[in-house]
């Protein structure tokens, strides 16, 4: 399947539809990474609502500037996983951590349940996943501040 | 019932005031059925704003724009689109996107609430029926949920108006001391043995004072006594610290005694607190966290707990006291003398604080180094068949000591601040002790008096050496009671986890349940997943049996999980002979619902154990007669043992067949009014399907059954079949009634089937 002939149009109530040469248009297409954690920016997935795979872009490199433009914002506004750029207390009194951070989208407070909630990742960042379910990343370790670093005592 | 009426029917929702206060007055004459705040601007970042629905408005107030309001009868649609980690509620008015309302995990459960709420009052599609009006009063669970008037968090409705949150702000350590509430009689008289064993272990050096003063310091005193009065004087105050001694050690014998024999009573209590609540916790719980990690809080956790309850504890306070006491003694004898001993006490104090915030810190990251380290053999050695198989016996070695040299670099670090910290403290104490000898030496030869004698000189420096050793002990314990205060925090985070299925005050029991199940629009979502139900609507009859199929991830599982109320509908209402589910006796609603799994689970112990599991009491008859009912009984007497053949892990190994009929013959003599099987036959070969076949064909005589099968065929004793896709109902009806249906779910899945059998055959 050659990548670079399909075109992504975005409607008024904000559904992707995507259109390839002799085929049917397909209306509210969903935009997900296959590795969103180790490879972000490869193998990209375009898929209709009910989940199936229409399209697998390995590189964005050879779509056109305005479909790509499409694609990023996609899944810009699809994925949220805001990065904790400082901790500022972590209150692990209660049985559960409440975490007071900096995130890039924003401060937050939320509560982590328990330390399996901090995942290691390979390349030496961290997932943190709180009690909703919702999950942040942050840089490894001694990447952080100091002040953050103390923050993060006991936990890593 | 009209509009007026249906006002009246559901329940007001009031508005907090601040919300209230953002909507500048728009709301003052509406009536509110809910409301939910969403915390993502269109930009994706964090933002406060609020959806309110009334019986006519869809109103939004955000930071960014001003209030819109939207009339629910001009909204075309109403969805909430998925996406990774924020969900977006897109409201489409005119062919046009009107409002898009963003949010996360956060207030995900309000805002789907809200949207179930506006697609009920949206204008209806032709065909489409509208909801009942009970549905809006079962939400009930949601709704229910007070705030608490201090932290602001909901309250569940368990914990029936105790905000659970704030009853847990007191400190981890004094949480612990709880437990030693029932035993506080034998706690008292260990306390005051205590005391008394710290009151007198003074007496020897005060006696030595004596002694010397009065038998050895020529200088002075000692010096106008005769020889004989001297080795009197000797005889007697060696005596009297003899004396001083035994009686000391014998309180501390009765004090031990108490101690050993509360510690061992309080870690059973203990292990049985964790492992107790760990069972009234939810599958959800258990979904989640790793199984290794649970044992380990039951075990190891539980057991530096006890250690520092008994022994922890009290030698804290009799530390302490002796500090108190021994200082106390020595101002009173000489208060010079005392300033010098005591001058070491304020750097001590500082570095043994510094030590205990820094080995707490240490100590916690260790953990979860260590925890890493255990995980990842706890990960490949049940899987050791899989690993030996793609010979990988070396990567899992790599795997394992990635993580052991990543935990033994953090210990290592941790016993480098030890190590440092350790000398420092230990040299303090010996310049403390030297400087007594300076002291007393020099107040003994330039100002020689009775206070200022060899004796008492000789006193302090035996109070000096005991003195420190508390202090010492102090500094130590510092490393128990921060290993106990993060053994706490893992012990608590089970403890203070709340069971989400539990029975209300007052939760209904019955003789005997008829077994008759209705669904009504019962919807189900697990955690951040698509709905895994969708306004599900079935009414099973007593006796009945239904069969569930459809594809994988239909829903099947969930239907039954829900009946067993393993989760609780998220929507909607599941009733057992027309009583909500939620209103019986969780553990007495269990105890009526059979289940036979696709792999049965048997537990570590004989068969007879096992077929006994759901009662108990049973006769070796009654075992025998469930047994044969589920054509079990001729194999297990095969067996050299018997009955009495052991089971389970390192235990006889049964072929899937055995291990099936086994947990039927279990179910058999459960006796229970509504059975389900789940899978039951998936996992044999033909010859032992007709075997298991006929052995559920006994059991689900009588009883309500809901039979989930891949394999169809085993679905033709079947009254009726209910073919689930996406988490809703497409089909139900007999086989027959079913493969008529053009381009029908089921009637595709069985020709697919059926095909694949004669292909099987073939080969």
């Amino acid at each position: 399947m050659t990548e670079a002939t399909f075109d992504l149009i975005e409607d008024d109530t904000g559904n992707l539809k995507l259109l390839r040469p002799g085929e049917e248009a397909v209306e509210k297409v969903r935009i997900r990474r296959a590795f969103p954690w180790s490879k972000p920016d490869e193998f990209i997935s375009i898929r209709n609502s009910e989940g199936k795979e229409l399209l697998l872009l390995e590189t964005l490199a050879g779509v056109a500037p305005s479909v790509r433009e499409t694609i990023e914002r996609q899944l810009g506004d699809t994925i949220f996983i805001p990065t904790i750029t400082r901790v500022d207390k972590i209150d692990v009194t209660f049985g559960f951590q409440q975490w007071h951070v900096q995130t890039d989208r924003g401060p937050a407070e939320f509560r982590v349940q328990e330390r399996e909630d901090i995942r290691f990742l390979p390349d030496g960042r961290y997932s943190i996943r709180d009690a909703d379910g919702n999950i942040y990343a942050m840089r490894p370790r001694q990447e952080m501040d100091e002040h953050s670093r103390r923050a993060l005592g006991p936990l890593i | 019932m009209s509009d007026e009426e249906k006002q009246k029917a559901t329940k007001a929702t009031t508005l907090p005031e601040n919300v209230r206060a953002r909507f500048n007055g728009q709301l003052d004459n509406a009536q509110i059925i809910a409301w939910a705040q969403f915390d993502l601007d269109d930009h994706n970042r964090y933002a406060e704003a609020y959806a309110v629905l009334t019986h006519s408005d869809l109103l939004i107030v955000t930071e960014a724009q001003p209030t819109r309001v939207i009339p629910i009868n001009s909204i075309e649609e109403a969805a909430i689109v998925e996406g990774l980690g924020v969900d977006r509620l897109n409201v489409i008015v005119a062919g046009k996107l009107a409002a898009e309302m963003r949010y996360t995990r956060k207030t995900r459960r309000e805002m789907t609430r809200l949207q179930r709420k506006l697609e009920r009052r949206m204008p209806r599609k032709e065909g489409k029926e509208l909801p009942p009006d009970w549905l809006e009063n079962v939400e009930r669970q949601a709704e229910a949920t007070e705030h608490c008037p201090r932290c602001g968090s909901i309250i569940p409705a368990y914990a029936e108006g105790v905000c659970p949150r704030c009853q847990q702000t007191r400190k981890i350590l004094w949480r612990l001391l709880d437990v030693a509430q029932p035993y506080r009689r034998r706690v008292t008289a260990a306390l005051v043995l205590t005391c008394i064993v710290t009151g007198l272990s003074t007496l020897p050096a005060v006696f030595l004072r004596y002694l010397v003063d009065g038998s050895l310091d020529l200088n002075r005193r000692a010096g106008h006594l005769s020889m004989a009065q001297r080795t009197h004087n000797l005889f007697f105050w060696s005596a009297a610290i003899a004396i001083a001694v035994i009686v000391t050690q014998s309180f501390g014998y009765g004090r031990l005694q108490i101690l050993t024999s509360l510690g061992t009573q309080m870690a059973r209590d203990l292990r049985h607190m964790v492992y107790e609540h760990m069972h009234n916790l939810s599958l959800r719980f258990f979904a989640k966290r790793r199984t290794g990690s649970l044992i380990t809080r039951v075990t190891n956790d539980t057991d530096r707990l006890w250690d520092f309850i008994v022994f922890g504890s009290v030698n804290l306070i009799r530390d302490i006291l002796m500090i108190f006491v021994f200082a106390g003694v020595m101002f009173y004898f000489n208060w010079r003398l005392a300033i010098a001993a005591l001058l070491p006490v304020p750097p001590l104090a500082i570095l043994t604080y510094y030590r205990s915030r820094t080995m707490q810190n240490m100590f916690g990251r260790l953990w979860t180094y260590w925890s890493r380290m255990t995980a990842v053999v706890g990960d490949a050695l049940p899987g050791v068949r899989v690993v030996k198989a793609f010979s990988s016996e070396k990567r899992e070695l790599e795997r394992f000591d990635a993580r052991s040299d990543e935990y033994t670099v953090h210990e290592q670090e941790t016993n480098r601040v030890w190590a440092t910290l350790q000398p420092v403290i230990a040299a303090t104490m010996q310049l403390g002790r030297t400087l007594v000898w300076v002291v007393g030496g020099w107040l003994v030869i330039r100002q020689p008096s009775d206070q200022n004698s060899l004796g008492t000189l000789f006193m302090f420096n035996a109070f000096v050496t005991s003195f420190y050793e508390p202090i010492m002990e102090l500094a130590n314990s510092n490393r128990m009671v921060t290993r106990a205060a993060s053994s706490a925090t893992r012990v608590f985070e089970v403890l203070d986890t709340a069971p989400e299925i539990y029975s209300s005050t007052g939760a209904l029991t019955k003789q005997r349940l008829d077994g008759r199940v209705e669904f009504r629009q019962v919807s189900f979502s697990y955690e951040g997943a698509q709905p895994a139900l969708r306004e599900v609507s079935l009414s099973v009859s007593p006796g009945e049996m239904i069969g569930l199929c459809g594809p994988s991830g239909a829903g099947k599982s969930t239907f039954v999980n829900l009946i067993c109320r393993f989760y609780d509908v998220t929507d909607g209402q599941i009733l057992i002979d027309g009583v909500d589910v939620r209103d019986y006796d969780v553990k007495w609603l269990r105890r009526q619902i059979g289940l036979v799994l696709q792999e049965p689970y048997l537990f570590h112990g004989t068969i007879a154990e096992n077929i006994r599991y759901g009662k108990p009491d049973a006769s070796e008859k009654e075992i025998i007669a469930a047994a044969k009912a589920a054509n079990a009984h001729d194999f297990i007497v095969g067996f050299p043992d018997g009955y009495d053949t052991m089971v389970g892990e390192r235990g006889q190994s049964l072929s899937g067949g055995e291990r099936q009929r086994i947990s039927i013959a279990r179910a058999i003599l459960h006796n229970p009014r509504i059975l389900i099987l789940d899978e039951a036959t998936s996992s044999v070969d033909t010859e032992t399907e007709k075997q298991i076949q006929q052995a559920l064909d006994r059991l689900v005589e009588g009883r309500t059954t809901f039979a989930i099968a891949h394999r169809l065929s085993t679905l033709q004793a079947a009254d009726r079949l209910v073919v689930l896709e996406k988490g809703k109902i497409v089909e139900q009806g007999l086989h027959s009634e079913l493969l008529d249906i053009k381009d029908g779910v089921y009637a595709k899945l069985h020709k697919t089937q059926t095909e694949m059998n004669s292909v099987l055959a073939l080969t």
